[in-house]
């Protein structure tokens, strides 16, 4: 528990350190932090339920987009502004560094491990925002034309 | 005369968007709107990681092209959020050519955080991404100072216009010949915590995330451009750390 809690604080630090890089001002850096600890919240649980981090990375990437294409409209900001440091704590930099590792000290077995992790994990994330970007863009075209009809009737 | 200024404003709001690191879909439909709302019967744009072209019809038949090269990009979402806001009022109130400018000024002129922030962020990334994978707080440590070295490289790399992806490999090799000079002091602490969490400083995260929405938007050509830049940087970051791999 202690350690979900400090692991959460700290994926909350470095997305805010991400979103400074970006320049990110204001109300928005609330928002970031907040949505950084609901996705490891959901990252985190998933991997204590399921010890499996392609799922767990999925799930959280899921929160992080969701969270992310929400709050935007709310601020009538950009997605990508909240949605990268939102979701930077999924990216699977370790996984990128032990297949380097293991590359290099010719530990076949290993290094592939790593590696077919690494690409899971992106793909998941990728996964991630490519669905809640495709029901978000669905949502809003079947908004649209039910609106159309709508006028075409009057 | 005025439909030519109309067109320029329209791609200097493109260009600063592009500059500041926005997705192609949003530039495109940004400058379609404000030619809309301008009155154009028909605005054609094509945005391609670097270049604008855009042709407006009016609706006395005549057709206008313009088109931009761009060179320089310097993340900025504070000028991103803001050039969003300027482009919903334009389309909301039409106002004159001198209020765009003039707002289209102050946007460019918005300040980035100061160097010390920067460090500090710096900082906060490796330190936190240090402490998330495994490491404690001497690593947590180590990792702070080396995350100041990094940014000093990239303060020096972006000044004399070093390509982005060679950076990325000296500021991974430097990190890693920095903990690597550490250990042969004969410090303990634990490499790999601290390694990744210098990693995560140089994931080049915006330029991976804007290439999947472009792709998913369907803008193919610069979705893959960016995508293909974005993963030579993440090898370009494995290649520098096999310094300390192959060292140690």
């Amino acid at each position: 528990m202690e350690e979900m809690l400090l692991q959460i604080a700290m994926a909350v630090i470095g997305s805010l350190g991400f979103a400074i890089f970006f320049n990110t001002r204001g109300k928005k850096l609330a928002l970031i932090a907040v949505g950084s600890a609901l996705s490891t919240l959901v990252y985190l649980l998933v991997m204590y339920r399921t010890q499996d981090r392609v799922v767990s990375t999925l799930a959280g990437a899921l929160v992080s987009a969701a969270i992310a294409e929400i709050m935007a409209r709310m601020m009538k900001t950009p997605v990508i502004i909240l949605l990268v440091p939102i979701v930077i704590p999924l990216v699977p930099g370790g996984d990128l560094y032990y297949s380097m590792r293991y590359f290099i000290m010719g530990n076949a077995e290993e290094f592939s491990t790593s590696f077919q992790f690494m690409l899971k994990e992106a793909a998941a994330i990728a996964g991630g925002m490519i669905l809640v970007s495709f029901i978000v863009q669905l949502i809003l075209k079947s908004k649209r034309y039910f609106k159309e009809i709508r006028h075409d009737e009057i | 005369m005025k439909d030519e200024k109309i067109v320029a404003g329209m791609l200097d709001i493109g260009e600063a968007l592009l500059t500041s690191g926005a997705e192609v879909n949003r530039i495109e439909d940004t400058i379609i709107r404000i030619g809309e709302a301008y009155g154009f019967v028909r605005v054609d744009v094509l945005t391609i990681t670097a270049s604008i072209v855009l042709t407006v019809h009016t609706a006395q038949g005549e057709s206008l092209t313009q088109t931009r090269r761009i060179r320089k990009t310097e993340i900025n979402m504070e000028r991103v959020d803001k050039l969003n806001a300027l482009s919903r009022t334009i389309c909301e109130t039409k106002p004159e050519l001198e209020y765009v400018e003039q707002h289209l000024e102050l946007i460019r002129n918005t300040s980035h955080y100061s160097e010390a922030v920067m460090m500090l962020a710096y900082i906060m990334v490796a330190a936190s991404f240090t402490v998330f994978f495994g490491g404690n707080a001497v690593d947590a440590l180590i990792s702070a100072i080396s995350s100041i070295l990094v940014r000093l490289l990239v303060r020096i790399g972006t000044r004399i216009r070093m390509n982005p992806i060679f950076q990325n490999m000296m500021c991974a090799a430097a990190a890693g010949l920095f903990v690597l000079a550490l250990s042969k002091l004969g410090l303990q602490f634990n490499t790999d915590s601290i390694v990744i969490g210098n990693v995560m400083l140089l994931i080049p995260g915006l330029a991976l995330t804007s290439a999947l929405r472009d792709i998913i938007g369907g803008d193919l050509i610069t979705g893959s451009l960016v995508m293909i830049e974005a993963v030579l940087k993440a090898v370009a970051i494995a290649l520098g750390f096999a310094v300390l791999l192959i060292g140690g």
